[in-house]
């Protein structure tokens, strides 16, 4: 690993195992089928749901789907999909969230989740893995700020207030450019910024967080981790 | 009007049969002793037969001015807003009155620890049970 995601607080990276991705993507698929005309599955997310299903209709789909992704355990295929990367960045003794989280935006839905960063709220040990189910590029995307400017953003948020920060990661967010088959990983402390969808296609996509088990939470505690995987020495340890 | 719209408007005001929507605001500031399930419940809860529609949580430099709130208030079409504590409007130097009276001219506001209600429209100062709270 080069140190990009050290300098940047992020970075792109393609699965290592992509076949885990697709995976995730046919869980969602199969729930989505009745909604949509087409039987391609990218053409089917891209085009669902229908602009006629209203936007409660909407949600209580996202919920539904929500939870068979949770049923399914879906963290443990997303780190067996990119286990090299994360290991590198985790060590062996890996929590990961309980619950899945699912994005649905579709094309001028403004309700979108306001610019912000997940921690110290969440634990600054973190990584959020950020996986687009559809291709993902200009606003059917995310707007994620560097390091630095996040640094910035928070000195706008504090002496200028929200206005002012929101229009800093509008104009320094660099838009995720990515593809089925790949995720931005980012550090949770980072700022970032989620645009209308002004695109013609939906953006759909998980993202999940991971951080290790001796790291330190955030202010949220460790109620919504569980563990995922512990190495040998930290099972034998507990065995004491 | 149609005869059967008349008599659904006798006996059930159209304004009264819509559930209300509310926006959530959880409280940042106590997660580790409330966790955040707990107080989503805790809100659910008190938004009764209306729905929670939306959520936010401050940031940590916005906790006590409740800044991201405020940056979101006019993107909110919502019939109210529900704080999981009264405490969220007393982390600056003072209670926030003129915040409390702000969204009180766009909504009803609740809080869910301590049960309280007040209706849109009416003076935050006016709480009695309010006011117990923040003595």
């Amino acid at each position: 690993m080069d140190n990009t995601f050290q300098k940047l607080g992020y970075m792109v990276v393609e699965a290592d195992h992509p076949g885990w991705l697709n995976y995730i993507r046919d869980l969602v698929h199969k729930d989505l089928h009745p909604f949509s005309d087409h039987t391609e599955v990218a053409a089917c997310l891209n085009r669902s749901p229908h602009p006629g299903i209203s936007p409660r209709e909407v949600n209580a789909l996202r919920l539904q789907m929500t939870q068979a992704l949770t049923d399914a355990d879906i963290g443990v295929r997303i780190f067996a999909a990119f286990h090299e990367t994360l290991t590198a960045l985790i060590g062996p003794d890996v929590l990961q969230q309980k619950n899945a989280n699912l994005v649905i935006q579709q094309p001028g839905d403004t309700n979108v989740a306001p610019t912000h960063r997940d921690a110290p709220l969440n634990s600054p040990f973190e990584v959020v893995v950020w996986i687009p189910l559809t291709d993902s590029y200009r606003t059917k995307s995310m707007y994620i700020l560097t390091k630095e400017d996040t640094e910035a953003a928070l000195i706008y948020l504090k002496e200028e207030g929200f206005a002012s920060y929101v229009h800093y990661a509008e104009t320094f967010g660099m838009p995720l450019e990515v593809p089925f088959g790949s995720a931005c990983l980012f550090w949770t402390g980072l700022v970032h910024h989620i645009p209308v969808n002004q695109e013609k296609e939906t953006r759909w996509g998980v993202n999940h967080r991971f951080k290790s088990f001796f790291a330190p939470p955030g202010a949220k505690g460790n109620g919504y981790m569980k563990p995922l995987h512990l190495g040998t020495l930290t099972t034998l340890g507990m065995e004491r | 009007m149609a005869p059967s719209q008349a008599i659904l408007h006798t006996f059930y005001p159209i304004e009264e049969a819509r559930p209300k929507n509310f926006y959530s605001c959880i409280d940042s500031g106590s997660l580790l002793e409330v966790p955040q399930p707990l107080q989503h419940l805790a809100i659910a809860k008190a938004a009764g037969e209306g729905a929670v529609v939306f959520y936010t949580a401050e940031d940590p430099i916005t906790l006590a001015s409740q800044g991201v709130l405020k940056g979101l208030l006019d993107r909110m079409e919502v019939d109210g807003f529900i704080f999981f504590t009264v405490q969220q409007f007393n982390r600056g130097k003072e209670f926030d009155w003129p915040f409390l009276d702000e969204l009180l001219s766009r909504g009803e506001v609740r809080f869910a620890r301590e049960g309280i209600t007040i209706e849109a429209g009416e003076n935050g100062a006016s709480s009695p049970m309010l006011y117990l709270e923040i003595l």
